[in-house]
């Protein structure tokens, strides 16, 4: 006699001989509250459960594809590049890149998702997924909020098969496909049964995908609290909206294989469309180049730049100089490095954007004393004052020969990635230097580096706090308990006076658990400090926009490690308040003397100065 | 008899509606599945599984975890039972 238990209870952790099944629907933390799991630890489960494929599918994003593409590699898993867009009615469309094609169409679909509807509800007609589905696999979206599976519990069969065969016209018999998916949520049967005959009737394909929100089982818990929190409800008022189990982790390919044994070939062919989506692959298609510098037509990149620098080399060390020599030699020695790592173009659109920086310092400071000042619009900071190119073209203002700055941190032979310009700008003529970089290249080509705050304890205490319905004013002094101290959230509370017995309480447990597991993943979109990346092909086609917090900023989708992992070139404009005040001082002085001091003539070398530096006397 | 709808309302008379019932369930090597009372006697012998869902909550609180089976009995009768995941235990209620 077997216990019925063995019904229920299929073996798990077993990889299958061959791979029969890959994952086609997979959210991640980058799914922002919707997802339980970062890219990575779900790449490590994936391995170890033996997966051949499996797509990134983030809520309105692609916010860790790179990333989750880059740690596919080494494990031998295909990474899918795709994503869950939402559409004008809320239901929900899976979009897959199968080509280059594809993938430019599905940043452009993704960026208009985010710019044409309000910033908090990213919203997509469907006319626009008709419009460019060229190179993309659509399919046809999850249980609760798939535009199939939703038209079939809302209007019926007979809707459901209409919009289906409208959704065959408009994408093709080979690009659209029905989806099923057997969580063990009461009527997925029926469901998924519903979806085979309205497939079977039109002749659409049919795919089993897992709709994952978590890589193991356990996680389910964390993932009902961020429910929750994404609907700033509690986990008793988020009921109806919470998945009703704990069965959208990443399964055993075999507990797979036999969820869908009536309907094999949509497990089969899974294997097909991970197949047909090999012609991308994120790492290697993604086509981006810098944009040319002014003037391109006219000379090649290593030949303008050296011409600018050898004319301004004659300027700024002069044949009666004690340092032209060396300089001369310095120089030389750069030019060659930069050829060698292809980087002329980079130092000369560097060039053309400090000059553009100038045009805004003399409109912003049209007016006021200070426009006769010779102020810098902006200064070079950090390792890029080594260079006497950033010298010799004004991105830097200090002399690397005269001050014998070593040139190996910002330029070397060995080079990995492309050096980083810092720029620092005061406050007013950066706001308005990025709108006017948006107006140079063209709002398609450039984006700021968008940035993902995570979840630290304190922050994690209060939301997973509130989800718990606990009492405000004792999550606050236990949120303030879990400042900076990175374990022991429970030991911890030993120290708080009237805690100690209710750390193993179901609910003080559950907020000890659950705040360490929530903290560092992701909780939102932000932008970088002044991280701007340009493009010279439209940049909505190598990752999404969206619209910044902050009015007239659009972001991209990657932080700067993905940004970089693209090869992108990120210029820093940054902020400086120094530099804000350093303006404000020349047009006090101004103001008060006549005439603003001419900064360019300060002695950098002055005794009395650097004797008060030595003693502290510093602001 | 149907109460006086205007008859003040008793929390005495509230009553659980579609308590489970404690079940055994018992799956034989030929394949066969039975349903009986902890007694001994037999619920029914079961026709087929018409489908499975399981439900994982209030895990806050006082966890819920159980496997549910909805069931065509010989001789046509439904039921649901369902098996506490937490305690193995098995109960059966009405669809």
């Amino acid at each position: 006699m077997v216990h019925a238990t063995a019904l229920i209870d299929r073996p798990s952790g077993r990889q299958a001989a061959s791979p029969p099944y890959a994952e086609l629907h997979c959210h991640s933390a980058f799914s922002f509250l919707d997802g339980a799991s970062p890219p990575d630890e779900i790449l490590a489960e994936a391995h170890r459960l033996g997966y051949p494929a499996i797509a990134l599918t983030d809520r309105n994003g692609i916010y860790g594809s790179l990333a989750f593409a880059h740690a596919a590699q080494p494990l031998g898993i295909q990474a899918i590049t795709g994503a869950a867009v939402t559409l004008t009615d809320g239901s929900q469309l899976i979009l897959l890149a199968e080509t280059p094609q594809g993938y430019a169409n599905l940043c452009r679909l993704l960026t208009e998702t985010h710019l044409g509807a309000d910033r908090l509800e990213p919203r997509l007609p469907l006319s626009a997924i008709e419009a460019r589905h060229e190179g993309l696999i659509i399919l046809s979206g999850s249980r609760r909020d798939g535009l199939l599976p939703r038209t079939l519990e809302t209007e019926g069969l007979s809707a459901t098969r209409k919009l289906a065969e409208q959704c065959r016209e408009m994408f093709g018999r080979d690009h659209f496909f029905v989806e099923i998916q057997r969580n063990r949520v009461r009527g997925d049967l029926a469901t998924s049964r519903a979806l085979i005959d309205v497939a079977a009737d039109l002749q659409l394909g049919v795919l089993a995908t897992g709709n994952v929100h978590y890589h193991t089982r356990d996680l389910h818990r964390l993932h009902d609290v961020m429910v929750a929190i994404r609907h700033r409800t509690t986990l008793d008022g988020s009921h109806r909206i919470r998945n009703p189990n704990s069965e959208f982790y990443l399964r055993p390919l075999d507990e797979v294989v036999s969820l869908f044994a009536d309907c094999p070939d949509a497990v089969a062919s899974t294997l097909a469309i991970a197949g047909r989506c090999k012609a991308f692959d994120l790492t290697r298609d993604l086509g981006y180049t810098f944009p040319d510098f002014r003037g391109a037509d006219r000379a090649p990149a290593p030949h303008a730049l050296a011409e600018l620098c050898r004319a301004r080399l004659d300027e700024r060390y002069p044949e009666e100089s004690a340092y032209r020599a060396q300089a001369i030699r310095r120089l030389e020695e750069e030019l060659k490095l930069i050829e060698l790592h292809k980087l002329s173009g980079f130092f000369l659109v560097y060039h053309d954007l400090f000059d553009l920086a100038r045009e805004v310092a003399i409109d912003v400071r049209r007016g006021s004393r200070r426009a006769s000042g010779n102020l810098l619009p902006g200064r070079g900071r950090g390792s890029s004052v080594s260079s006497i190119v950033c010298y010799l073209l004004g991105l830097s203002h200090i002399d690397p020969i005269a001050n014998k700055l070593f040139l190996g941190r910002f330029l070397n032979e060995t080079l990995a990635s492309v050096p980083d310009i810092d720029l620092d700008f005061p406050r007013e003529i950066r706001e308005e230097l990025i709108l006017r970089v948006y107006t140079r290249y063209g709002a398609e080509h450039v984006g700021l580096v968008c940035s993902f705050p995570t979840y630290r304890l304190r922050s994690a205490v209060r939301e997973i706090g509130k989800a718990l319905d606990l009492p405000l004013g004792e999550i606050e002094l236990v949120a303030k308990l879990a400042d900076g101290r990175a374990e022991g959230l429970a030991d911890e509370m030993d120290h708080l006076p009237g805690f100690a017995d209710r750390k193993n309480s179901p609910l003080w447990k559950s907020l000890c658990e659950l705040a360490h597991e929530i903290r560092g993943l992701p909780r939102h979109v932000s932008q970088h400090p002044g991280g701007m990346i340009i493009s010279s092909r439209p940049l909505i086609e190598l990752v999404p926009l969206e619209r910044a917090a902050m009015e007239d900023r659009i972001v991209c989708q990657w932080d700067k490690d993905s940004c970089d992992d693209a090869r992108f070139i990120k210029i820093d404009f940054l902020a400086l308040g120094m530099l804000s005040l350093v303006e404000e001082c020349v047009e006090l002085i101004a103001r008060r003397t006549g005439a603003p001091p001419d900064l360019s003539r300060i002695d950098f070398e002055d005794p009395a100065i650097n004797d008060r530096i030595c003693a502290g006397d510093t602001i | 008899m149907v109460a006086h709808s205007r008859a003040p309302l008793r929390t005495d008379r509230l009553r659980a509606v579609n308590e489970p019932q404690p079940v055994t369930v018992e799956v034989y090597e030929s394949g066969d599945m039975t349903v009986g009372w902890p007694d001994g006697r037999t619920v029914g012998k079961v026709e087929a599984i018409l489908e499975s869902w399981r439900l994982d909550d209030e895990w806050w609180r006082e966890s819920i975890s159980r496997s549910y089976l909805e069931l065509l009995l010989e001789g046509g009768k439904r039921v649901v039972v369902f098996q506490n995941l937490l305690t193995g235990q098995w109960f059966m209620q009405q669809p």
